[in-house]
């Protein structure tokens, strides 16, 4: 039986776009006969060489670094098979890099072929292997939202204490010794609400919990057990799967019939004032009470000098798996300690590569807790794990997320794998702090045909009376310069955190625009002020567009289009007493309707979106909105190129 | 409202038996404590140190004391004589013994003459109320104070062959004792048994700071981290989360409905009649299993480096078994077992260590050391016809036919098990019954140096493999309360 083969979406536009001729890895999802195709890798560029000698030097360990910041998709998403990019004709069969992929390819017997010619939309094919005989395989296309109906995504959160002794070697041991702990059974998975305990032996007897019986019980199901009890949250936007929260939990006791053989009580055993080079577990003939036992300790090689180094640290872990609504719930079991045992591999091999890099500069440095981002750049359309160091900063993993991007074939000229580009949880966004993205369920601009264009991307909204501060009157230009800062935050393009009022007049004064008694006053700025904090705080420059009035606006339509679709940034607008936020517009060149997307810093209730959104804070406005007898200045910024 | 003693007929026998015309007995009683209700499990009569610890006691603790060594010599004829350290010491020795959610609830004394009539006897008996829980206040790991502040005095007049209950609220500074209703029950309760093995693996190392400690406070810091993580973790019982309120009562029966296979696990409607309750051989223990969860953030993102001068490794597996009144709650479960876990580990640590003293130091070229504390063996009660157990401790080396000997010696001292009544035989059916199982390798050592047990063990484990596994469990333990009760209580 050949697999249906559903492709996304996005990785049939993606697939399109790739210029060399390559040969990559499909990542997808197997469920029942169906493979979801969701992401690739680029493994290989035929012309890599020619390329690589104008990018920037060093570029023979790239893939190597890739794997010191662990690059994983959530867990059931697999290697289902490869894809090959031809320069000219699609060739039949399979060359010998398609070949080496192939052989590794272990979750299917029906590894899948994709193939496509370069500048060729039309040439994308897909084949199947089956019984070693490449076959023309048809393909359906799923949408977006299909997806999210179909999967829901499993986040399991922990922290595992880790205590080695500090040599590779031990360290690497230690890892592994959690790793089997964890996959032995012991772990269990815990959604608080309404508690149930997913433990290893709910594989045979179904999932329990209080009023739950189910050997048959589907995620889904779970998930509606899990959120039944309280309103469902709006969704920040329909883009975002719906999220299952769940935690790990560790047995110590042991099941009555399944006592190790040679079990016995507690002993203690102590070893005192050496150095202990080598750790293993060998059989170790001791004399247990007035039996001759065995008993499998540790057997330590010693050696008289000195002491050891210990090192102690809490993994964290965080992990996403992507699974089918229809699976059982008694398998998550098994998919989550895939989940916890993969992102641990990666754990170790990023402290080891510290201790390995720290050494090579002739220093014993404490490797930092390897600490894990979930990324969704919509780009890619699929979510990326990444396992950053905590004390390296992202200026210090350029070449990293450049060889990242490579692999994913995702432009080099925008961050999106920078640290404040992780994906936001609503989880983790704690209440009452600004809203995400309030326009995203606004309803329709109302202008009939013509071009939409919004924001890129993510912003917070600022308004008045937030951080406990009263700025009625007189900030609302500050909190749309916020509302900016926080964009370039969230886009990955600064750490700075975002600035207060007073910052932000100190920052104007710093650069001369302003007296020094400027500070602490509750002076207005403008467009220009607004520019200047960009340029000075985050290295932004930025467009100033004036008009005479309101009316005048009319006239930049295209010109605004043309920025969000170029620039994506939220613009800032001052004139006559009031400052706005435009997110966007939607310009008909052909009739000349215009509306813009307003966010409007002048609010003072609390972060309520309903009201927000109803009482028109945040929506479309006609040109009347302009007052025809006020000046205009626009604040357009521009995104830097970095990555 | 006043508390409710609930008492059974067959322990009076351990008041009375001991009851001379002119002279106090007095002891611990032990049992659990829920709510309003006091259910008494055993009556432990306090012995009299041998004479030559009391000398040297009384020397330590009063070296003008003269007067006071005499009064040893002659039987107790008033609750005046009753010494507050021999009571409190008891109890923590009694305390060891106890599993989980059972506590020393009070003291009872036998005798001519009420003591709450006399003012004298009132503070006599308070004051050691007191220093009993003042010794469980200082060492927390041994969870010997119950929940209730309140404990029980229970008085059997010798001359009247009446009991008369009051209870003290030590909490409150000037309270007095208010009368209890006893309630003498004919026939057992039935008691709920729950079972737990907890495993050990632990490392950790020591860093060189520490090295000036001795190895006992080092254990002792560990202890405290375990006892923290036990606390937080979750329970399981027969792998189904509960709800805290739910009574314990219920759990085994649903199972047993759900499941139309023959092995029945645990029996239904025994609880309708109490004297018809199954035999322990076709009933396995409810299961519980706990859960921790991983989500220590206490030292955040701290990563350390230590520089190191040892370690230490805990592992082994510590079998736990509590008892509960018919009525408790699933949080009263879960609390007995933890409990258990942390007062068996401190108990047998504490041992092990009163044992060590001198080779604690070990010698300097010993760089590896074992420790093997004493290891838990299961007491049945008899007056419970073995359906409630207490635990005792043997230390390795000692083999179950010493152990049962000592037992047998130890008896009066400790617990006054059955004296009188159970000829050596009986006793030695207890212990048969107590060790037959150990886990796996408790076993096969107890086995090779008595063939008897080894039979019964044996021929248990053939017979039912239920059996084997209901039976199954740990152990180590102490020899040195049985052995030298007046020795360790020198020490103190």
């Amino acid at each position: 039986m050949s697999p249906r083969i559903k492709l996304s979406k996005n990785i049939l536009q993606r697939l399109r776009k790739l210029q060399d001729p390559s040969v990559g890895c499909l990542h997808g999802i197997i469920y029942k006969g169906e493979v979801f195709v969701l992401g690739f890798t680029v493994e290989h560029r035929f012309k890599e060489s020619e390329k690589l000698r104008f990018s920037n030097g060093n570029n023979s360990s790239e893939i190597t670094n890739v794997g010191a910041i662990g690059l994983t998709f959530p867990t059931e998403v697999d290697v289902v098979g490869v894809v090959r990019w031809y320069e000219n004709d699609i060739e039949g069969g399979a060359d010998d890099k398609m070949e080496n992929l192939l052989q590794d390819i272990s979750v299917t017997d029906n590894p899948l072929i994709l193939k496509c010619r370069i500048g060729d939309p039309d040439s994308l094919k897909a084949e199947c292997l089956i019984s070693e005989v490449f076959t023309d395989t048809p393909f359906e296309i799923v949408t977006e939202s299909e997806l999210l109906e179909s999967f829901i995504l499993v986040r399991l959160k922990a922290s595992l204490p880790l205590h080695s002794e500090f040599t590779p070697e031990h360290v690497r041991n230690s890892v592994e010794n959690l790793r089997r702990k964890l996959s032995s059974g012991l772990s269990a998975f815990h959604f608080p609400k309404p508690s149930i305990f997913l433990t290893s032996s709910d594989f045979e007897k179904g999932v329990k919990g209080p009023g739950l019986t189910g050997e048959d019980m589907t995620v889904k199901e779970l998930y509606n057990a899990c959120f039944d009890d309280s309103p469902k949250k709006k969704k920040r936007a329909s883009k975002d799967f719906d999220l299952l929260p769940v935690k790990l939990m560790l047995r110590p006791t042991r099941d009555r019939f399944s006592l190790e053989k040679n079990a016995c009580a507690p002993v203690i055993q102590h070893q005192k004032g050496i150095i202990i080079l080598n750790l293993r577990w060998i059989k170790y003939n001791h004399y247990c009470y007035n039996n001759n036992k065995i008993l499998s300790i540790p057997r330590c090689v010693i050696s008289p000098t000195g002491n050891f180094k210990c090192l102690q640290m809490n993994l964290p872990l965080d992990t996403l798996s992507l699974v089918h609504r229809d699976t059982k719930a008694s398998h998550l079991y098994s998919i989550l300690v895939e989940s916890i045992c993969n992102q641990l591999k990666f754990s170790k091999e990023s402290i080891l590569y510290q201790m390995d890099k720290s050494k090579s500069h002739g220093s014993m440095k404490c490797p930092s807790q390897p600490l894990p981002y979930h990324f969704f750049p919509s780009a890619c359309g699929h979510f990326i794990t990444l396992l950053y160091p905590s004390e390296i900063p992202d200026s210090e993993l350029e070449s990293e997320r450049r060889a990242l991007h490579r692999r994913l074939d995702l432009p080099e000229i925008v961050p999106l794998f920078r640290r404040n580009n992780r994906s936001i949880f609503q989880e983790d966004w704690p209440p009452n702090s600004p809203l995400i993205n309030p326009h995203e369920t606004l309803g329709p601009s109302g202008v009939q045909g013509g071009e939409m264009a919004l924001v890129q991307g993510i912003y917070t909204y600022h308004h008045y009376m937030q951080d406990k501060m009263d700025d009625n009157g007189w900030g609302c230009a500050y909190r749309s310069l916020q509302t900016i800062i926080s964009w370039f935050r969230f886009q990955g393009y600064t750490e700075k955190p975002i600035p207060t009022h007073q910052e932000i007049q100190k920052c104007l004064v710093d650069i001369g625009d302003k007296p020094h008694t400027f500070v602490g006053t509750k002076q207005w700025i403008g467009s220009t002020e607004v520019s200047f904090v960009l340029d000075s705080m985050l290295g932004v420059q930025s467009r100033i567009i004036s008009v005479s009035s309101g009316e005048e606006l009319e006239t930049k339509g295209s010109e605004l289009v043309h920025h969000f679709q170029m620039q994506g940034t939220p613009i800032m607008i001052g004139g006559g007493v009031l400052a706005h936020t435009i997110l966007g517009v939607h310009f008909n060149s052909e009739s000349g309707e215009l509306k813009f997307l307003i966010l409007d810093p002048h609010y003072t209730g609390g972060e309520d979106i309903n009201i927000i959104q109803s009482k028109g804070w945040c929506g479309w406005k006609t040109m009347k909105f302009w007052d025809k007898t006020a000046y205009y200045n626009l604040c357009l910024p521009q995104r830097p190129y970095c990555i | 409202m006043g508390r409710t003693i609930i008492l059974e007929e067959n322990l009076i026998p351990s008041i009375t038996k001991f009851l001379s015309p002119n002279a106090y007995v007095i002891g611990l009683i032990l049992g659990q404590s829920t709510g309003q209700k006091d259910y008494v499990v055993h009556l432990a009569r306090t012995p009299r140190p041998a004479k030559e610890d009391i000398e040297e006691e009384v020397i330590e603790a009063n070296p003008f004391g003269d007067k006071e060594k005499k009064s040893y010599e002659k039987p107790i004829t008033s609750i005046k004589d009753l010494e507050e350290n021999w009571v409190a010491d008891h109890a923590k020795h009694v305390t060891r013994m106890l599993p989980g959610g059972m506590w020393v609830l009070g003291i009872f004394t036998g005798g001519p003459s009420d003591p709450f009539d006399d003012s004298g006897d009132r503070s006599r008996v308070r004051s050691a109320l007191l220093q009993i829980r003042d010794h469980f206040m200082k060492h927390s790991y041994l969870h010997g104070d119950g929940p209730s502040t309140e404990k029980i005095a229970l008085h059997f007049n010798s001359v009247t062959k009446k009991f008369v209950g009051r209870t003290v609220d030590l909490s409150v500074p000037s309270a007095s004792f208010r009368p209890a209703e006893l309630k003498i029950h004919s026939f057992p309760t039935k008691w709920h048994h729950l079972e737990c093995h907890m495993g050990f693996d632990q490392w950790f190392p020591l860093p060189q700071s520490s090295s000036v400690k001795p190895l006992k406070r080092l254990i002792m810091d560990i202890l405290g981290n375990l006892s923290q993580d036990i606390e937080s973790a979750q329970c399981l019982i027969e792998g189904e989360p509960r709800d805290k309120a739910d009574l314990v009562e219920g759990i085994g029966e649903k199972e047993e409905d759900e499941e139309t296979r023959g092995t029945s696990r645990r029996k239904k409607g025994s609880t309708s009649s109490p004297r018809s309750s199954p035999t322990k051989k076709n009933t396995l223990p409810l299961e519980v299993n706990l859960f921790l969860p991983c989500n220590k953030t206490e030292s955040g993102g701290e990563v350390l480096m230590i520089d190191c001068c040892g370690e230490v490794r805990l592992v082994g597996v510590l079998a736990c078994r509590v008892f509960l009144h018919q009525k408790a709650t699933v949080e009263e479960a879960e609390k007995a077992v933890k409990a258990d876990i942390i007062r068996s580990l401190y108990s047998r640590l504490e041992m092990h260590w009163d044992s060590l003293i001198e080779e604690e130091q070990g010698c300097p070229e010993d760089r590896l050391t074992l420790h093997e504390p004493p290891r838990k063996v299961f007491v049945s009660l008899p007056a419970w016809d073995g359906k409630v157990e207490l635990l005792d401790y043997i230390f390795p080396g000692e083999d179950a036919a010493e152990f049962a000997v000592m037992h047998r010696s130890s008896e009066e001292d400790l617990l006054n098990r059955g004296k009188g009544n159970s000829p050596l035989d009986c006793s030695h059916n207890v212990l048969v019954n107590t060790v037959r199982g150990v886990l796996s390798s408790g076993e096969e050592q107890v086995g090779s140096d008595n063939r008897h047990m080894t039979r019964v063990a044996n021929a248990e484990s053939n017979f039912s493999l239920l059996l084997v596994v209901s039976v199954a469990i740990a152990f180590l333990a102490v020899a040195a309360v049985w052995i030298s009760w007046g020795d360790s209580n020198k020490r103190q």
